[in-house]
């Protein structure tokens, strides 16, 4: 990608004071004015549509398709909206912070490796690589929360901890810390001596008579006498002051022991999984892990088992949780909860046949998003606050308690990220932004993983997408959602009306099916009125987009756009599986592809797909034949068709896709920056 | 309620990241699985409270459910309170004025 996804590092320009900064992101007046216009085309065409062209005689078609068309425009509005304040960050990293923030203040993180069956291999380059981040030793630890339970993978994290123990960095404090014990123990050792000698001095001193103390060279010990009693002000005498001594410092080498096995930095954690009780997935496991009493960093960075980070991830991303306070002289925390980096991937086939290419989202939408404050959540790539996540869960903790006080056996599992829902990482950053928590997008690229390559694992995903975030509508709709402000709930409302465009699609399509077999057309007629209404419309939306998508590859966007017609069967499931109450499972994405052909996935595409491509054949045996009425009906029914067709046609070859035949991961070396 | 044994728990300082391991386990040896038990957590020298701390005090009263004992807590200081109400604690926990408010209830059959 272009410009966006790599900011200007702010200690290249020392001539900008400050730590942070934030500015519009280029082309956006382009884009407002091309929106504006858009919408007051779009809303001129549609009120034509209501106005003039609904046709009578075919009522019902008429007006599905004017509903479908209108919950287009009504979407449009909101993804406008959307994108109309674009925000591009810079940030200074930590360690080049103006004025300094001394490496003894820096926070402690945790790295949350969620893991489920993954293979051993894939979770150790990930553990590695954070290990490898660019972090003091004494105040990273990585954690693999291994929700499999796997033997292997456990020893898998303790080599990795035997191997870490003895790396230069972690040895280098390990020596320091070895120094400060050895002068601990040294004093201990002349308290422990003095402890013997003391009392027998302190009660010489004290049956020291008057008039022997008046005597020259007792006459210091007079001095010292009094200076015993001044200068340790307090009661018990100097015996029970060296006895105290002695204590503090011992507790200091307890501490200095903790601190020196604390060193291990790589960490396994399976939680138990009791059959016949809800396990809570993904949130599940990460509350585990923070209530578990084994983790305590302030920070928590959560990677999925595939995405491998960059040595400057937490150098990049921590400065935003802190503020410095000119009035105080000292930095402060910062109301962020959370910031989130891009994903992007380094397996992804030449022409991304799986549609995982994502850099319209983690560019102007998340950068959109962001400058409303109402940046997305993914669930990897991303830091929290924990007492943020904290403080939150147990907010909500507190409410589920009071509808059902069993709740209480399974706090540990849903007290921090939500649990309510299969996409948990949505549903918590909605609840962090209603607490009145902020956000960061950080558009720098700072991790890299695996897309799933393989269609059934693509739209498994995909459904677990949909189905998760129309879930969170119907228990914590946004539009009524107290504490979250009014571009907040418009932001993670759009997301979820969007996933309602299934059954928009599907009018789209069988409108020119039912033209091509019927001749009933749902507008009154697709003469020069229709052409005139609908094409500035389609124009200026395109130009708009182009704005939006500037410095994206248009293949990408192409694929996108396909992808969104063509999986409407998997939006229209989503929303009835929801809306029925079916209990929904998380389903975790398989990182490995699973061979294979795919067709029976896209049955419903292939007969829409078939019925275009004979209803175009029919009509034009028709014509061939003289009997074709309405030569302008046919010419947009079939042109209609013919995009349609392109679009599905990207699922349809995705099912059938093969890797090229020596394609093997080329995993990044961690240190590639 | 009124019948039931009772230990009390004395806390004090801050109870945060730091100090959570330690209330776990000290409620930990408080509870005992075979007999129903109250155990309280006076907290009149608490001198401060974060989110860590709380939720250390949530996994101490879910151990304590767990082997059906109870825990309470008294002598509740301002912060703490207000922590309490921000998050809706002060629902989830059985909040005494004092010990002596505590001891009344316990001898007074209720």
């Amino acid at each position: 990608m272009s410009q966006s996804s790599q900011p200007t590092v702010l200690e290249t320009l020392p001539a900008f004071l400050g730590n942070t900064r934030s500015q519009l992101r280029q082309r956006t007046l382009l884009f407002r004015y091309l929106a504006i216009i858009n919408v007051i085309v779009g809303g001129w065409y549609l009120s034509w549509r209501y106005t003039h062209s609904i046709n009578p005689d075919a009522l019902i078609l008429s007006v599905l398709l004017v509903l479908a068309e209108t919950y287009t425009y009504v979407g449009g509005i909101m993804f406008v909206s959307g994108l109309w304040r674009p925000v591009e960050r810079q940030v200074r990293s930590l360690k080049h912070l103006t004025p300094p923030l001394p490496t003894p203040q820096w926070p402690a993180v945790d790295v949350f490796i969620a893991c489920y069956n993954e293979p051993v291999e894939m979770v150790e380059a990930t553990a590695r690589a954070a290990l490898a981040m660019d972090y003091p030793a004494n105040k990273l630890k990585v954690y693999v929360l291994d929700d499999g339970n796997s033997a292997a993978m456990r020893q898998m994290v303790e080599r990795l901890c035997l191997e870490d123990l003895a790396s230069p960095a972690v040895q280098a404090i390990a020596t320091q810390f070895q120094a400060q014990q050895a002068d601990i123990e040294v004093r201990l050792t002349e308290l422990t001596a003095l402890k013997g000698e003391v009392a027998a001095a302190e009660a010489y001193l004290d049956d020291l008579p008057p008039e022997a103390a008046q005597q020259v060279p007792a006459c210091h010990v007079a001095t010292l006498r009094r200076c015993a009693q001044l200068l340790n002000p307090g009661p018990g005498s100097l015996a029970e002051r060296v006895a105290i001594a002695i204590q503090t410092t011992e507790a200091e080498r307890h501490k200095q022991e903790l601190a020196l096995a604390d060193l291990a930095r790589s960490r396994y954690i399976a939680r138990p999984k009791p059959e016949g009780r809800p396990h809570h997935a993904k949130a599940g496991n990460i509350n585990y892990a923070m209530f578990s009493g084994k983790t305590n960093g302030e920070f928590i960075l959560t990677l999925d088992a595939d995405h491998i980070p960059k040595p400057r991830f937490l150098q990049r991303v921590l400065p935003y949780f802190y503020r410095y306070n000119l009035f105080r002289g000292r930095y402060d925390d910062s109301r962020i909860a959370f910031v989130q980096t891009p994903q992007d991937f380094y397996n992804l086939p030449p022409d991304d046949p799986f549609c995982h290419s994502a850099h319209l989202f983690y560019g102007p939408i998340q950068q959109g998003k962001d400058g409303l404050n109402a940046a997305f959540y993914t669930g990897t790539n991303a830091v929290l606050r924990r007492e943020a996540l904290i403080g939150v869960g147990l907010h909500n903790f507190a409410q589920a308690f009071e509808k059902d006080n069993k709740r209480l056996d399974e706090f540990d599992l849903i007290g921090g990220m939500s649990s309510a829902s299969i996409t948990e990482d949505m549903n918590t950053a909605m609840r962090l932004h209603a607490a009145g928590w902020r956000s960061v997008y950080h558009s720098e690229l700072l991790a890299v993983g695996l897309a799933p390559d393989d269609l059934s694992a693509t739209l498994k995903q995909r459904l677990r997408w949909a189905q998760g975030t129309l879930q969170v509508l119907r228990t914590e709709n946004p539009l009524l959602k107290p504490g979250l402000a009014f571009w907040q709930r418009i932001q993670y409302f759009h997301t979820m009306y969007s996933y309602f465009s299934g059954f928009a699609t599907l009018v789209f399509l069988i409108c020119p099916i039912i033209y091509f077999f019927t001749g009933i057309i749902p507008v009154r007629a697709f003469g020069p009125a229709f052409v005139l209404h609908f094409l500035p419309a389609y124009l200026v939306n395109r130009m708009m987009f182009s704005a939006i998508a500037w410095g994206i590859p248009s293949r990408e966007i192409w694929r996108s756009e396909q992808y969104a017609t063509a999986l409407f069967p998997l939006y229209i499931k989503a929303v009835f599986s929801v809306f029925s109450s079916t209990s929904l499972q998380f389903q975790v994405t398989p990182k490995q592809r699973q061979a294979g052909v795919y067709l029976g996935l896209v049955r419903s595409q292939l007969i829409v797909a078939v019925l275009l491509i004979l209803g175009i054949l029919w009509k034009t045996a028709q014509a061939f034949m003289g009997q074709l009425d309405d030569p302008f009906a046919f010419a947009v029914n079939t042109g209609w068709s013919i995009y349609s067709l392109t679009l599905l046609a990207a699922v349809i070859r995705a099912a059938v896709w093969q890797p090229p035949p020596e394609s093997a991961d080329p995993a990044p070396s961690p240190s590639s920056q | 309620m009124s019948a039931l044994p009772y230990t009390v728990i004395s806390l004090n300082g801050n109870i945060d990241v730091n100090s959570s391991d330690a209330l776990r386990r000290q409620v930990m040896d408080a509870v005992t699985p075979d007999q129903p038990r109250i155990i309280l957590l006076d907290c009149s020298e608490v001198t401060f409270l974060d989110s860590s701390g709380l939720s250390a005090m949530v996994m101490a009263l879910k151990l304590a459910r767990e082997s059906q004992n109870q825990l309470a807590v008294a002598a509740v200081p301002t912060q703490m309170m207000m922590l309490f109400r921000l998050t809706g604690m002060d629902k989830v926990f059985k909040v005494y004025e004092d010990r002596t408010a505590f001891e009344t209830a316990m001898t007074v059959p209720s």
